[in-house]
């Protein structure tokens, strides 16, 4: 029960938009799905202006977006776009696997067809499912602030701490590009939750590009374990250029991340289970991502 | 192979959809949160932030300045006790001796339910502290303490037969273990609620209660005032399993609200407010002996066992924190001693077989121990020594042999079952199987039950159950039915409401259909002789030769179609014939009436992660003659359903620093959904117990913990003791033993 | 600050409607408490149980984590406007024919949620697809084997139309 009265706004448009934002300046709060906004209010947060982005249509496609000479070089998705219209979007499905399978395993079913992409990258949960894909996908996030000023910043430079990111209270995350590869791809997502359904602990996206001969490109992103998601750069670089990733390499990689990265604690699993867990889970994402590539 | 059926069963099985169906399927069922009363109050409670003292103030200023406040109640000025809420001590509604985090102290009443909320939680207690205790060792380590001045504990509850010591010396095996189970909650997917309002001094309740006259009576001598003052009104409730038993103390509370106010009052608990201020299951510390011979025949049981009820727990039958498997084996002796100890948290009571999982685990994760260090298959050890008959006495039947060697079959349990060494183990993840088995009590008692049938041919059915989703308006309708033989499509039911339904206890302690039902059934008989009657006169042909069959009077033998019901009650010129019967069926001397089941697991365990999968489920049960098979199927698979989530996820997280209970959501305290239930065959066996269908409710959690630790077992060599099973614990096992 | 409200408006069951809600109102409590539609239920408040599902622009959604106030202009069916001509749809018929109920306080959430993942497959489900689609509906009753059924038995039948 939310207790605490607040005014509410749906501009239709972005313009609209920004003209509450900047009347309402600090006090504005921006809600997309509302799955995490939601809950805050419940638990007594006090939002005095609440500000409803779901009118303004424009930020809602999921579309391709080609380079200069015609060839698919990105997907866009709407900071609207939910995570079951996104696991369903035949573009996403089709260039950027990944990104689908990550968006079909968040919370329930329920969850899937509320929560939005710009929610949970702008709620910066360091164990959002989401926000260690994007990492892991080179993800650019495009902000819009008032009189449309566009600036766009890739995923690394947006994440700037647990809740925090690089947005100021008046902008507004518009969309997301995902740059799409034409090599062969080997991806998977792992994640060790107490539950069906629940919040990740730690979660482990990993993307690989194969070019025929090579590994061109290797991406560990790991959430759950610091500040923000962040990318184990170390141990990619183990992989990039090789042109086979063994069971040992495997082993090695996962070594290393349980040396270097915390997992967090939890109520209800031990600090050196989970530690362990991460390394398990970081073999089983590479595991399946290599087989795709080579199996 | 002995005879295991009693008799042959001589009616075919009947499965038929809930009566109700269509109104839960269409959101058209009135649950006690949909009922709209006019000028209805919404009382919102506030509870102690500390887990002990006295309170000694109450600063209501700030309550009181919320748009919307009407009135606040407390410990200072309301002392009414809840004499349900704690049977060996006294237990006021609104606590001025706090015993834990979320003690209910008072209650605010306003005009919609934010501002209840808001200014409940703007009311201030100041409190004297007393020293407090969170676990069954502080307590009993602590002479300081006072939970209760007579004493922090109940017990020690003894029960024993044979000589122990004599067996355990005598025999060639003996293992010793310690085995535990966690604080749970029931979870009903309905939260508490009532609504109450008066009429003078008539008290109208509407209530989410198991049981409509229980709650009537137990309100009624809490507040002071004559049974028949009393109306409590429950048609659909969302579940309770035991924690919505008689009168709860949300329901006193919005009586005395609504007294206070002379509004109509509703009392709705938040999920949390559920978790936090309505009774789960105790926790078990239990050390078990257990002597065998080496041909695998156990000799004595001996359980010795300390329980965390709470700060308060509900009445349990004599203080049985720990029962039942005394009822799976016939052993030479039996010792039991048993501790029910307080402490600074929540309270504990009746959650689906109060004690029985918890008993069972322990016992059959230690039989099949034993089975192991004695080389033997674990369905044969249960084979060896299932009991057949009470050590004095005997059962009124007894199906367990054929629940044993008939869900072996069905289940492949020969094919499927091997050494732990020997079972498979793919790209790591290990399968193994598990068998348990179980027995409950099926009690009889006081029923009553007004069935009648009308000018048109409806047969109805008139009783105090009130469905709480067991089926038992539909079990009701079905017997009578049955004994009638007027079409179930033509049978209705008036339930529900103490003011136009006779007693009945209610669903609790799985004794509907043998209290209730039993009455149904005698009223439904003596109905049908007089149907018979009438057709004797009109068709001059002797009621002996006659029989009622699809709602048709018929000549036996033939089986030609004399009248229908209809004709023949137009021809009686009644416009109803009412049979309205108490019964109050005894046991002979000497016996003994129970159910028993078996039950078989597959689980899947990641080697990896240690996390367990379960794969495959099968129970077969004695439940006596079964009313109606699809909803008893369900029952079964309900009561699996919550022994999967007490077995692999459920847990209270009780604090270490104030006794608070730390994952008071459904976020957080984890119950099974669809993704972790497999297929769960059900079948039943067609003994016949000569009092009637037996008791079903309870005894499907009873054995599935054991069933898939067991199976753990069985899948990795792995023995896990504490519920929840934790797959970092089996982990760590797994490691040892590399 | 004082209570603020809104003046919505959304089709609700095929109808439009409209109310002056508070604004701290969820769609759950407005669709109970102003329209009296108390199919959904409120089991936990917190996206957690699936009790107060409701087909919002035809995806099931949690109507107790979301504003009244965001249904303002869409499309909401409860499990009450699933029904054909006062009689039960195909999908009810099967929770009632397969006894996937029990209390039935899960029910209207495990039908409304089933009629999404239904309406919006193109194809017969799987088991495991309909078990991963059911997901956030909890049944305390544990009627999962028959809701299974009931699902799959009309994704089947609605294949082979
Ligand atoms: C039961 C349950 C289970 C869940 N399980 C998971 C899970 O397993 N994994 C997971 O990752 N998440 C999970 N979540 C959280 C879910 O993913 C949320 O949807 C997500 O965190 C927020 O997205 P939203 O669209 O709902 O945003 P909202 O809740 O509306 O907003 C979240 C925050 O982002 C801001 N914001 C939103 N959109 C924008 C924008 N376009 N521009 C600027 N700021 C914006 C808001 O102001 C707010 O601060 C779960 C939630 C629930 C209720
Ligand atoms: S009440 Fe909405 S999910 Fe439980
Ligand atoms: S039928 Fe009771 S919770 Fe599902």
């Amino acid at each position: 029960m939310i207790l605490e009265p607040f005014q509410y706004f749906s501009p239709l448009s972005l313009d609209e938009a920004f003209e509450i934002l900047t009347e309402h300046h600090g006090e504005a709060k921006i809600i997309a799905g509302g799955q995490s906004l939601i809950p805050l209010m419940k638990m007594g947060v006090e939002m005095p202006c609440i500000v409803d982005i779901k009118k303004i249509h424009e930020l809602k496609t999921i579309e391709l977006s080609n380079d200069g000479s015609g060839k698919v070089s990105s997907v866009r998705v709407g900071a609207l776009a939910t995570y079951n219209e996104i696991e369903r979007s035949v573009p996403v499905r089709r260039n950027i696997p990944l990104l689908a399978k990550t968006a079909s395993g968040i919370g329930h079913p329920l969850v899937r067809n509320r929560g939005t992409i710009g929610g949970s990258l702008s709620h910066c949960d360091p164990a959002a499912d989401l926000c260690a894909t994007a990492l892991a996908l080179d993800a650019q996030i495009c902000i819009t602030g008032p009189g449309m000023k566009t600036r766009v910043l890739s995923a690394r430079d947006f994440f700037k701490g647990p809740l925090e990111t690089d947005l100021h209270n008046d902008e507004i995350l518009t969309s997301v590009f995902f740059p799409v590869s034409n090599m062969k791809m080997g991806y998977d997502v792992q994640k060790l939750t107490l539950g069906h359904g629940d919040f990740p602990v730690f979660i482990v996206s990993v993307s690989l590009h194969y070019d025929g001969v090579k590994f061109t490109n290797a991406a560990i992103a790991l959430g759950g374990v610091g500040e923000t998601a962040v990318r184990a750069s170390e141990c990619e670089s183990l992989m990039r250029g090789k042109e086979s990733i063994t069971g040992e390499d495997i082993r090695e990689v996962s070594r290393l991340i349980t040396d270097r990265y915390d997992p967090p604690v939890s109520a209800e699993l031990s600090p050196d289970y989970t530690r362990e867990m991460l390394s398990v889970y970081t073999g089983k994402a590479l595991r399946n991502a290599v087989q795709m590539v080579t199996g | 192979m002995e005879a295991v059926m009693e008799r042959q069963r001589e009616k075919p099985h009947v499965s038929e959809p809930r009566i109700d169906a269509r109104e839960r399927a269409m959101g058209l069922a009135k649950y006690t949160a949909d009922w709209q009363v006019k000028d209805m109050l919404y009382a919102r409670i506030f509870t102690s932030t500390v887990p002990h003292g006295f309170v000694k103030g109450i600063d209501s200023s700030e309550a009181a300045k919320t748009p919307g406040f009407v009135d606040i109640v407390s410990c200072l000025d309301d002392s009414t006790v809840w004499q349900a809420g704690e049977r060996e001590h006294e237990r006021r509604v609104f606590a001025d001796h706090v015993r834990f985090v979320g003690d209910c102290i008072g209650a605010v009443t306003a005009t919609t339910r934010i501002a209840a909320r808001k200014a409940a939680s703007l009311v201030g207690v100041q409190y004297e502290e007393l020293p407090a205790s969170f676990t069954i060792e502080s307590t009993l380590g602590n002479s300081q303490l006072k939970i209760w001045d007579n004493g922090n504990f109940l017990g020690p509850l003894k029960f024993e037969y044979g000589d122990s010591e004599e067996e355990f010396s005598k025999s060639q095996v003996v293992l010793e273990r310690h085995y535990s189970t966690s604080r749970l909650h029931n979870v009903p997917l309905e939260p508490a609620i009532s609504i109450a309002w008066w009429d003078g001094d008539n008290l109208t309740v509407v209530a989410a209660t198991q049981s409509v006259h229980g709650c009537r009576n137990g309100i009624a001598k809490d507040l002071g005032l004559e049974p028949e003052k009393v109306r409590v009104i429950g048609y659909y409730k969302g579940g309770g399993f035991g924690n919505k038993i008689n009168s709860m103390n949300y329901d006193l509370i919005a009586a005395i609200c609504s007294r206070r106010t002379g509004k109509p009052v509703m009392v709705e608990y938040s999920r949390e407010d559920e978790f936090i201020n309505v009774h789960g299951r105790w926790s078990t510390d239990q050390d078990l002996r257990m002597a065998a011979d080496r041909a695998g025949k156990i000799n004595a049981v001996e359980v010795k066992a300390k329980c965390d009820i709470g700060a308060y727990t509900r009445h349990i039958k004599r203080g049985h924190f720990i029962e039942g498997p005394e009822h799976y084996y016939s052993t030479e002796a039996w010792n039991a001693e048993i501790y029910g100890v307080y402490t600074n948290t929540p309270a504990t009571g009746h959650m689906r077989a109060p004690p029985g999982p918890q008993s069972a685990f322990s016992v059959e994760s230690m039989v099949d121990e034993l089975a192991h260090e004695l080389g033997i298959d674990p369905v044969d050890m249960r084979l060896k020594n299932f009991i057949r008959n009470p050590p004095s006495g005997r059962f009124t039947s007894n199906g367990f042999e054929e629940c044993i060697i008939k869900g072996a079959e069905e289940f492949g349990w020969k094919q499927r079952w091997k050494r732990p060494e020997k079972q498979r183990n793919k790209s790591g993840i290990a399968t193994g199987v598990g068998v348990a088995i179980g027995s409950w009590h099926s009690g009889l008692g006081h029923g009553e039950a007004i069935v009648s049938v009308d000018s048109s041919g409806t047969l109805e059915v008139n009783t105090g159950v009130v469905d709480i989703g067991t089926g038992a308006k539909t079990t009701m309708a079905l017997i009578a039915s049955g004994e009638v033989g007027i079409p179930y499509a033509d049978t209705r039911v008036i339930w529900g409401d103490t003011e136009t339904s006779p007693y009945s206890v209610g669903e609790s302690g799985s004794r509907t259909t043998g209290f209730t039902g039993t009455a149904v059934r005698e009223a439904s008989r003596q109905l049908k002789a007089d149907l018979l009657l009438i057709g004797e006169k009109l068709h001059g042909i002797s009621s002996s030769k006659l029989e009622i069959k699809e709602g048709n009077l018929i000549r036996s033998g033939n089986g030609s179609v004399l009248s229908s019901v209809r004709e023949l009650m137009q021809a009686s010129g009644n416009g109803r014939i009412t049979k309205s019967v108490t019964t109050e069926p005894t046991l002979k001397e000497g016996e003994e009436r129970f159910v028993f089941a078996a039950h078989f697991a597959e689980v899947a365990v990641d080697l990896e992660t240690g996390e367990v999968k379960l794969t495959d489920y099968l129970a077969y049960h004695d439940s006596g003659e079964i009313v109606n098979r699809l909803t008893a199927e369900s029952q079964v698979q309900g009561g699996i359903v919550m022994g999967i989530g007490m077995a692999l996820t459920e847990k209270l997280l009780i604090s270490k620093t104030d006794g608070s209970i730390e994952n008071p959501s459904l976020l957080l305290y984890r119950i099974p959904n669809m993704t972790q239930i497999p297929k769960i065959k059900v079948f039943f066996t067609d003994t016949v117990d000569p009092y009637g269908p037996k008791s079903l409710g309870e005894i499907p959690i009873i054995p599935v913990t054991a069933a898939i630790g067991n199976a753990i077992f069985n899948a990795t060599g792995v023995r896990l003791r504490n519920l929840p099973f934790s797959r970092e614990e089996l982990l760590g096992e797994l490691k040892d033993r590399k | 600050m004082e209570a603020q409200t809104f003046e919505l408006k959304f089709k609700l069951n095929g109808k439009e409607v409209n109310a002056l809600v508070d604004t701290r109102e969820t769609l759950l409590d407005v669709i109970r408490d102003t329209f009296g539609l108390t199919g959904a239920k409120k089991g936990c408040d917190e996206a957690a149980c699936g009790a107060c599902s409701v087909l919002f622009n035809g995806h099931a959604v949690c109507s107790c984590t979301m504003l009244a106030a965001e249904a303002h202009g869409g499309s909401i069916v409860t499990v009450e406007g699933l029904s054909v001509n006062g009689e039960p749809a195909s999908l009810q018929k099967a929770f009632m024919e397969s006894d996937a109920l029990q209390c039935g306080f899960c029910t209207s959430g495990q039908i409304i949620a089933a009629a999404s993942l239904l309406d919006n497959a193109d194809r017969e489900l799987d088991d495991n697809e309909i078990r991963e689609g059911m997901s956030g509906n909890v049944c305390r009753c544990g009627a999962y084997n028959k809701i299974l059924h009931a699902v799959s038995e009309t994704s089947r039948k609605r294949k082979a139309k």
